[in-house]
């Protein structure tokens, strides 16, 4: 398994997030995390990285516990895309993307052919080669977080994961992201994204896991899991789910 | 391989700027030890430079009295303004992207109040300190220390509260220093608004052997982290996420920063506006990028400083304290900075 989360519990102070979460991720699998605001997708993300520590419980990547890796082997074996964010500092997309190779140089004076190499891949393969020379700063949000998930994949890992990718963004660019997943998981690559929209979950997703009221209370295909009446127990009576051209699709209902 | 080949051009277009502008300080040096009250023709400087086997010519002589101004005068002068100009640049770029703030300066965390205080008391009671420059060191490292412990809450450096606790402690170690204006003497006083107004006019080879040994690796060690302040410059959680250990290389960091920034101080007294201007102006010529920053900060500063020192040396019969002309030539450039917002 690449990544094993175990009985995991997560609390701030004395107020509990998410208790006795657990699941296991394959390679090649899209996988979502659903839930409502304040359910803990992103400390669960957080915990996953490294970046808060949970008291309870474990996660293992290939196996081996999290807490055993340094920093540079978390990155080697896991990338992560937050949300898209302007940045002080202008550096260009080219340098954004170099910064992916980080755990892979050791003497950053002397940056090989390769290096330089696997950057401009990554920017190819997410169509940016344009954008390479412009600053990170002066794309469009869209463009931003592409720039962060070429990034991601010049890091050479086989799982990433994406903190709401779609979540600012026109319906065009988060058909362009939901497009750009579907392509790395063909491609053998395991991605683990949290987001909001339970349609993205249904039309794009093999797999979801649902947090609600600080437990796990759903984990399978979502076409399968996410009935009208587990969605109605996370969001409410104000949503439905039909059909409509043989997809499913969480309607509004709101008389 | 092509798009490879445009991305090489790219850096190498920046070393070739770094080499440039090598060379101009080397010139802008010659220069500067050229003008003085004793003026000297470049063909002399190279001569007092270059001819040191001939020594000793006797002072009385022109070739002498010309090697003797710059090896024993204008020279340590000089270095010291390399060192001092590239350090204040080095540390206010490693604050700058440490803390994400383009408008943070290497005396952010007190630094300058507590160097202040220590010059302050040792110049009011000369007989408990060593030196000037011992004791203001001591207090300025000692101010960054308290600065950092009220600063870093549950082990994480919190950016904000550290730079409220410079604020703060700086604060108290200004309002120590005025006390300590107020009850020195004429003499004393004197000599404390000169040390707080900074100047070269103690510059001497002891202070350029016991500066460089410590400036110069340490400048180097920035220089080589050059790229992970890059990846800390763009957040913590992202940092870690690439493999970079945040914590660590800050704590790092800004340990070289405070070095050096309190070992200028200490011998330099307070020269304002350095840290902040030059990393910005180094970072709109060239980009973000540290590994060229870096040096690139570390020219300007010591053109910025060679140049002042030249006008402060030469501008009237007496000398100006650099820190005027660098309050002068900061302000205006702040409000440009803050007209375009150009970071």
């Amino acid at each position: 398994m690449l990544l094993e989360v175990d009985q995991l519990s997560f609390q701030y102070d004395t107020k509990p997030i998410f208790q006795d979460v657990s699941f296991a991720l394959k390679a090649g699998e899209l996988c979502a995390i659903l839930g409502i605001n304040g359910s803990g997708k992103s400390t669960l993300f957080k915990c996953i990285m490294g970046f808060i520590h949970a008291k309870r419980g474990s996660i293992s990547f290939d196996g081996i516990n999290v807490k055993r890796h340094k920093i540079i082997e978390i990155a080697k074996k896991v990338a992560y895309v937050p949300q898209d964010h302007p940045i002080t500092f202008p550096y260009l997309v080219r340098e954004m993307v170099l910064m992916g190779r980080t755990s892979h140089i050791a003497n950053f004076l002397k940056i090989s052919d390769e290096q330089y190499f696997k950057v401009e891949e990554a920017l190819q393969a997410l169509s940016l080669g344009d954008l390479a020379d412009k600053p990170f700063n002066q794309l469009s949000g869209g463009q931003r977080q592409m720039v962060l998930i070429a990034r991601a994949l010049a890091q050479e890992t086989k799982l990433m994961l994406l903190d709401e990718p779609t979540s600012s963004l026109d319906f065009k660019n988060q058909l362009l992201i939901w497009r750009t997943l579907l392509q790395l998981k063909k491609e053998g690559k395991s991605v683990l994204v949290c987001t909001h929209d339970p349609n993205h979950v249904l039309w794009f997703c093999d797999r979801v896991l649902i947090l609600d009221n600080k437990k796990l209370i759903a984990d399978g295909p979502p076409k399968e899991v996410m009935t009208e009446q587990l969605l109605q127990q996370v969001y409410g009576t104000m949503c439905t789910l039909e059909a409509v051209a043989n997809k499913k699709i969480v309607l509004p209902r709101m008389s | 391989m092509h798009k490879v080949f445009v991305s090489k051009k790219h850096y190498t277009r920046k070393k070739a700027l770094l080499l440039i502008l090598g060379i101009f300080v080397i010139l802008t040096g010659l220069i500067s030890l050229s003008i003085g009250p004793y003026d000297l023709s470049i063909k002399e400087v190279l001569n007092g430079i270059f001819q040191t086997k001939s020594l000793p010519l006797p002072a009385t002589e022109r070739g002498g009295l010309a090697r003797l101004i710059i090896w024993e005068i204008r020279m340590p002068r000089i270095i010291l303004a390399v060192l001092v100009g590239s350090a204040l640049s080095i540390s206010g770029n490693i604050f700058q992207s440490c803390f994400r703030n383009p408008l943070v300066e290497p005396y952010i965390l007190g630094v300058s109040s507590g160097a202040a205080f220590g010059a302050s008391m040792a110049i009011v009671f000369p007989a408990m300190f060593f030196s000037i420059p011992l004791s203001a060191f001591l207090f300025a490292g000692l101010t960054v220390l308290l600065t950092l412990s009220l600063g870093v809450v549950r082990g994480q450096i919190q950016t904000l509260s550290l730079i409220l606790a410079g604020v703060v402690i700086g604060s108290f170690f200004s309002s120590l220093v005025s006390i300590l204006k107020y009850l020195s003497n004429d003499a004393a006083l004197r000599e404390i608004v000169f040390w707080l107004l900074g100047g070269f006019y103690h510059s001497g080879w002891n202070e350029i052997y016991l500066l460089a040994p410590i400036i110069i690796p340490v400048s180097g060690l920035v220089w080589l982290l050059g790229w992970k302040l890059n990846v800390i410059s763009i957040g913590d959680e992202e940092a870690k996420s690439l493999g970079v250990d945040p914590k660590k290389n800050k704590i790092i960091l800004i340990l070289c920063a405070t070095v050096l920034t309190s070992l200028s101080v200490a011998y330099v007294g307070i020269i304002a506006w350095v840290g902040l201007m030059v990393p910005h102006a180094a970072r709109m010529i060239i980009g973000p990028d540290n590994r060229y920053v870096i040096p690139l900060s570390a020219l300007i500063g010591t053109l910025f400083l060679l140049f002042c020192d030249t006008l402060a040396r030469n501008m009237a019969t007496g000398e100006i304290p650099i820190g005027i002309l660098t309050s002068i030539l900061g302000a205006p450039y702040l409000i440009y900075l803050l007209r375009t917002k150009t970071v």
